[in-house]
């Protein structure tokens, strides 16, 4: 399956890193879009209809990431698209709210990029083996 | 606050390994914050057990965390993204130290405050300091104000 991805983090460094690291993980990736808070989010996927998956960061200005989960599970055009949420928060009671919130999964601050990308090819519903041998593939050409 | 100055110690320990491969070190008793600017970093902590945070980074420091972090070399850096890494890193150690914390506390966005000169003219006693490449980390927890 094809990837098109929106990273929300008002942070433009863990924009940048959360980028690099889907670009270099070998998943299929279509596009990745880009915005620094939940509003910026929600403008973006009006013409980004393709969007498969959206990661986001809890702790932001203006929207945070609960209440943008929120907005995609009210509209009929993003309820279906699956949230990773990103977050600094290990406790229960915080991850079991974005869960509620419609969350699909969650990673936690700091993390590997191959635990990161296991995440996001689990989210997507592509076997990670599969997606190796693709890459192995893909690579002897 | 002691307990609470303890599990900071090794939660910034292990974020500045894991996130920024600096391996941080004690540095002399007798050691004095030498010339420069540190960039500071507040982030405010609300709820059950509110706190503030206060953390003084060597402009060397801020520039090394960078270039850790994005796996780029200084001319590809500006100021921009040395700030956003060094709020990220206090956004971090924040986080996961309220993960060591079994309450309802809530965490703040990170705020850039701005460059100091004299580290000296902090007058607080809750605070840690660390040798980072031969340079100060200072990292000072407050009552909210």
């Amino acid at each position: 399956m094809s990837a098109n991805i929106l990273i929300v983090d008002d942070s433009k460094a863990a924009l940048f890193m959360f980028e690099k690291i889907i670009q270099l993980s070998g998943i299929d990736l279509t596009a990745i879009r880009k915005a620094g808070n939940g509003f910026e989010a929600l403008k973006i996927l009006e013409t980004f209809s393709e969007c498969n998956l959206i990661l986001t960061d809890l702790n932001m200005p203006k929207m945070d990431g609960i209440q943008l989960l929120k907005s995609l599970k009210a509209r009929p055009s993003t309820r279906e698209i699956p949230v990773i949420v990103i977050t600094t928060e290990g406790r229960d009671s915080f991850l079991q709210q974005a869960m509620e919130a419609g969350a699909s999964a969650s990673i936690q601050k700091p993390s590997r990029p191959e635990e990161i990308k296991a995440i996001i090819l689990k989210t997507l519903g592509v076997n990670e083996d599969e997606n190796k041998i693709i890459e192995a593939f893909e690579s002897d050409f | 606050m002691k307990t609470r100055l303890l599990k900071l110690s090794k939660v910034i320990s292990d974020v500045f390994t894991d996130m920024f491969f600096l391996f941080l070190q004690e540095p002399a008793a007798d050691m004095k914050p030498g010339e420069g600017l540190w960039q500071r970093v507040d982030i405010a902590v609300s709820g059950e057990e509110p706190f503030q945070l206060h953390c003084y980074f060597a402009d060397s420091t801020a520039q090394l965390m960078a270039e850790n972090y994005l796996g780029l070399n200084s001319e590809e850096l500006n100021m921009e993204m040395v700030q956003d890494i060094i709020k990220e890193a206090v956004n971090v150690i924040t986080g996961n130290l309220l993960n060591q914390m079994n309450n309802d506390s809530v965490l703040g966005i990170p705020q850039y405050w701005g460059a100091v000169d004299k580290l000296d003219s902090i007058e607080k006693e809750n605070f840690i300091d660390y040798l980072v490449e031969e340079e100060l980390l200072r990292v000072v927890l407050s009552d909210p104000e």
